[in-house]
């Protein structure tokens, strides 16, 4: 019925049914549907926009840059147009997705949001990152991998719509680092044993004891400073930590998917969005389920290994032994 | 009046903490940050239930607010996302009060 709405109703019903559609878990089954709307984006082409949040809080702000327009003056808008680009490119080209939505959506940013704001986040709509207090932090859009980090949040949303909570939640935020540092290797043409591993490098000011916020490849190792503390992050479930903040420790616990993805990829050898992207990717999209754990995790991305390189696989066997490797069980449930 | 500050999570996931014991503070300072606190009070920040998140939350930042006073302990848990502009205040003079 939601579809004959945004067929043949007015406008605004037009609206609420397609957002109605868009936030429906059962939106991988009517993405064939849903592409034959009016309003579709042309297929591989990028439609970007950033806006000048000039320090307020009131989004999104005063648009400054469109798709095609030449470079600005200003760094973070350039850094945004680009990071967007960069991510845009390799949902596109290498997992032939059409953008966050599967369906073009435009990629919408703005930059210098709030006053020394320490942070970057994506709100349902757009990316949004704040300039950095200037003291321990830089602005957000230094580091690429910050902005697919932001707008996989977005991919997920569309696919597994992981809770934002505990083990989910870390892995809602695991993918978000998984594609943000593929953005970046694919952008550096890095192969997984030259890549860093790292997310949010130049984030810090020289002022910071650490190389960066995570680290993907040695979980707990990026930051150790008199002002900012340790680098929470566990490599493994020995280290697992629970909490009622942020979330369920989802910005802690990651680590440890995130180990997990470093060590298949390490196993694989080569370029790491080739083999182990494309698992986690078709995991993300078609197996995993907005209450997945880590178990869960585990047993659905050696499933997608399976399913495209054969059971028995070395790309299967290396998913496996990343998993143990990190001392994540398989669970056999259906979540 | 003793106010406890903990921001969790953000796209960093660094925890930020302060304490403060307004009878340390100079008188001004003090009755200014009392006074803050007081109308988020009365704006009903404590009596908010402890639900879950917003649904757009991904990398926002996450309160707890405890406040400790002659009148007894009361605590918040609220999200960046959809903190009440009372909140942001609090927020706001608390870290400029730990900074002093």
């Amino acid at each position: 019925m939601l579809i004959a709405i945004c067929q043949n109703g007015t406008a605004e019903e037009r609206g609420r049914a397609l957002r109605t559609l868009v936030l429906s878990e059962r939106l991988r089954e009517r993405r064939v549907v849903l592409s034959l709307l009016p309003g579709a984006a042309p297929v591989g082409q990028k439609r970007r926009v950033v806006y000048d949040a000039k320090h307020k809080t009131t989004l999104p702000g005063t648009l400054v840059r469109s798709e095609g327009d030449p470079p600005k003056k200003d760094a973070a808008v350039n850094e945004a147009y680009d990071g967007a680009g960069s991510t845009y490119d390799l949902y596109w080209k290498v997992y032939q997705r059409n953008s966050i939505d599967g369906r073009g959506m435009r990629l919408d940013s703005s930059v210098h949001y709030a006053v020394g704001y320490d942070n970057a986040f994506w709100n349902g709509n757009q990316m949004v990152y704040g300039d950095g207090d200037g003291k321990l932090f830089n602005r957000f859009t230094i580091s690429v991998d910050v902005i697919g980090h932001e707008l996989t949040h977005g991919v997920t949303a569309h696919e597994a719509n992981l809770d934002y909570k505990d083990q989910p939640g870390a892995l809602n935020e695991s993918f978000s680092d998984v594609f943000g540092s593929l953005v970046k290797q694919r952008t550096l043409k890095q192969t997984a044993d030259k890549a860093d591993w790292l997310i949010g490098a130049g984030l810090f000011t020289p002022k910071v004891q650490g190389v960066a916020l995570r680290s993907m490849r040695a979980p707990g190792t990026a930051y150790d400073d008199p002002v900012l503390g340790k680098d929470p992050q566990p490599a493994d479930m020995k280290g697992y930590v629970t909490t009622t903040e942020d979330d369920g420790g989802v910005h802690i616990n990651s680590g440890i998917p995130n180990r997990a993805f470093y060590l298949t990829a390490a196993a694989l050898g080569g370029f790491a969005w080739e083999k182990a992207g494309k698992i986690w990717y078709t995991a993300l999209t078609k197996l995993l389920r907005k209450d997945s754990d880590f178990g869960a995790a585990a047993r659905l991305t050696r499933t997608a290994a399976s399913d495209i390189y054969g059971k028995g696989s070395a790309e299967e066997k290396a998913v496996q032994g990343a998993w143990r490797g990190v001392g994540v069980e398989e669970t056999t449930t259906l979540a | 009046m003793k106010i406890r500050l903990v921001r969790s999570g953000g796209f960093a996931g660094i925890r930020r903490e302060a304490s403060i014991d307004t009878e340390t503070l100079d008188p001004v300072r003090a009755e200014e940050l009392c006074g803050v606190v007081h109308s988020a009070e009365r704006a009903g920040l404590f009596r908010r239930a402890a639900e879950d998140p917003p649904k757009e939350h991904h990398d926002r930042f996450c309160y707890q607010l405890t406040v400790e006073d002659d009148r007894g302990t009361r605590e918040a848990q609220f999200s960046e996302a959809d903190a009440p502009e009372t909140a942001a205040l609090v927020i706001d003079a608390v870290w400029k009060a730990s900074e002093a």
